[in-house]
């Protein structure tokens, strides 16, 4: 079991600065996902992890030992590239055993791991077959394969279902968190998908133009994102310029809203408060006096199967409100929208 | 067999035919008079044909014909044609060692006076070869190079490098370094990579490479002929010999046939390599 840690990690490609002071610890075991928008240096971060870019500054610490000096090839990690990277010229079974190959293994243990691993990734009907001849999903599981089968300390994975249909995405995702938990492995992986991070990850780093914008556990980073771009990115619609009235109490363009307190927000402060639109409460009837209640009217609604979004338009102002789609309204509706004071987040802003 | 010639012609219509004629006819037909010329005893202007051909007068002839002399140890064609595929063979392989990495680091890497070397890169093909050689003589005369075997090749690499420089770069373009660094990270040393991955993904090009200087290299006559100094003969200055009297006779045309053997044997085997091993297996994805 490994534990990773980078010690202030810089990334300068000539006068470009990739990779700005990257603070990161994982644990051993755990599953973290880099999340990020294209470009943000993402790729980097696995590049210098694995040995394949050094840093410029700062350290890579395996286990505490710093791994600056260590070849590629002596540090033990696994990566799945973006684009896979199977040898063309080998069929499944030469991609998949180079590994041990090259390492030396004797030719029985070669065998025995091939069968096993193949057999994990559900492989052994295609072992014959070149790599042209797979699909997406099945070049994906070569690749997860060829990885595993050298027992790596740490797995990295740059975007392993950006190229794969939905339903298989669903099911890879599925396959790799218990293949990862199965094996305990130390596994981070890359990806713009917040969907994608939330649902494997222990834990998410948010970066942003070369820095760490947050890292906590995927429900933290939704609920409680700590910049306005970390909100955005995780797809939060509603997001309102307020100020803070009282310990509880904020004020917005929508109204006076109850909040629980922060407590790096003061009196007085200006604010972006966050509603997240399934956090919303919409009826329709008598308007009850109690928490922040607002008056709307629907003007739009997009139906997404499972939920419908609501556009709402309330004291000049739109809100997107999420509901289940058990129960459809219509636009044109009156409605009343409360939020629980537990779910309203101040930014600073 | 037949039946795949019928069905083939079948398809063709007259004028695609007759292009395809033409296009053989353009390939095969300069070949033609020297086979014939080869096989003849005396072929006299207006004769279409030889009036006389070798096989009749072989019994009687007193000097040895054309392919009997060919055959035979005075005319030194074996001695020519081991040493012009030998000279090929080692030309080739150093060529690949030395353009390999020349052509990766110009594929991947961007470095000062990067666009300048490959301006130069072309200069050798522009300056006259005799020019070349009669410098590269001088030079070798005083370091005791002129008349060898290493004289020789190393004349050879000045035009086969940059050939094979731009091809190795061409397919280094191609070939991502993702497949280089997926090797290292699961535990391949830098020769393993070379062996197992680089070269094997490079193949038909290094295969094309190769071949192409390996061609030149049978084929250089002025620079082989300058340094060998008469010592060391290969096939176009053996060649040479015979016809500078101004005329192609019999046997010279037997050693143009001979002189050509090399190659169409290389060409044969490697476009039988390139396709079962290369394209055969779903290449390129
Ligand atoms: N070798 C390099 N030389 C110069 N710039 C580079 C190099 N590698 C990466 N960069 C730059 O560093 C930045 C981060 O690149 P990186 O590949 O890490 O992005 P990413 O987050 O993986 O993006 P994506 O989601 O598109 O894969 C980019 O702006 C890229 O142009
Ligand atoms: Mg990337």
């Amino acid at each position: 079991m490994t534990q990773v840690r980078l010690n202030s990690v810089r990334k300068q490609f000539g006068n470009f600065v990739a990779i700005e002071n990257l603070d990161l610890d994982i644990s051993s075991g755990e599953l973290v996902a880099l999340l990020g928008p294209s470009g943000c240096g993402k790729t980097t971060t696995l590049r210098m992890i694995s040995g394949l870019e050094r840093p410029s500054n700062g350290a890579i610490l395996f286990n505490g030992k710093d791994v600056s000096e260590q070849a590629v090839q002596d540090r033990n990690v696994g990566m799945v590239f973006q684009r896979y990277a199977l040898f063309p010229h080998m069929t499944v079974e030469k991609n998949v055993a180079f590994g041990p190959s090259v390492r030396g293994e004797s030719k029985a243990e070669i065998a025995r791991r091939l069968d096993e691993i193949l057999e994990v990734v559900q492989l052994t009907p295609f072992r014959t077959r070149f790599p042209a001849q797979l699909s997406g999903g099945q070049m994906q599981r070569v690749a997860v394969a060829r990885t595993l089968i050298t027992k790596p300390s740490i797995l990295m994975m740059d975007e392993p279902l950006a190229n794969l249909d939905t339903k298989l995405r669903v099911e890879m995702r599925r396959f790799i968190r218990d293949l990862q938990q199965r094996l305990g492995i130390t596994t981070i992986f890359v990806t713009h998908d917040q969907i994608e991070a939330m649902e494997l990850a222990d834990r998410v780093a948010v970066i942003f133009d070369g820095h760490l914008a947050q890292y906590d556990t995927p429900e933290r980073i939704y609920r409680y994102p700590r910049s306005l771009d970390v909100a955005d990115f995780m797809g939060a619609t509603n997001i309102y310029p307020g100020k803070v009235l009282s310990r509880n109490r904020v004020s917005t363009a929508l109204g006076e809203i109850d909040c629980l307190h922060q407590d790096d927000r003061s009196v007085g402060e200006s604010v972006q408060v966050l509603l997240r639109a399934e956090a919303l409460d919409m009826s329709t009837g008598p308007f009850t006096s109690e928490g922040s209640g607002m008056r709307g009217r629907i003007k739009a609604r997009d139906f997404f199967g499972a939920s419908v979004t609501y556009r709402v338009a309330c004291n000049d102002q739109e809100i997107d409100v999420t509901e289940n789609a058990r129960r459809m309204r219509d636009v044109g509706d009156d409605v009343h929208l409360q939020i629980a004071p537990e779910q309203v987040w101040l930014l600073s802003g | 067999m037949s039946g795949g010639n019928d069905t083939l012609s079948m398809r063709l219509s007259p004028f695609q035919k007759i292009y395809l004629l033409l296009v053989a006819g353009f390939i095969v037909g300069p070949f033609l008079p020297v086979i014939i010329q080869s096989l003849a005893f005396r072929w006299a202007w207006p004769e279409l044909l030889p009036g006389t051909w070798w096989l009749e007068q072989r019994e009687k002839s007193m000097l040895p014909l054309a392919w009997d002399y060919v055959l035979s140890p005075y005319s030194r064609v074996w001695e020519a044609t081991v040493n012009t595929v030998f000279i090929g063979l080692v030309v080739t392989a150093i060529c690949l060692a030395i353009c390999l990495p020349v052509a990766r680091l110009l594929a991947r890497e961007s470095f000062a006076g990067k666009s300048a070397f490959e301006f130069f890169l072309s200069l050798p093909l522009i300056v006259p070869e005799a020019a070349i050689g009669i410098a590269l003589l001088m030079i070798f005369i005083r370091m005791g190079l002129a008349g060898t075997y290493a004289g020789i090749i190393i004349a050879h690499l000045i035009p086969t490098i940059p050939y094979m420089v731009r091809m190795l770069t061409a397919v280094y373009q191609g070939l991502g370094r993702d497949f280089e660094e997926q090797a290292m990270i699961l535990g391949a040393r830098p020769l393993q990579i070379l062996w197992r991955v680089t070269l094997p993904m490079l193949l038909p090009g290094v295969v094309a490479g190769a071949l192409f200087t390996f061609l030149v290299s049978t084929n250089i006559f002025l620079l082989t002929f300058f340094l060998g100094q008469g010592q060391v003969i290969t096939l176009p200055t053996l060649l040479f010999s015979k016809i500078s009297g101004g005329n192609l006779d019999t046997t010279a045309a037997g050693i143009t046939l001979i002189v050509t053997l090399p190659g169409i044997i290389l060409l044969i085997i490697s476009e039988r390599f390139i396709k079962e091993e290369a394209f055969g297996k779903g290449f390129g994805s």
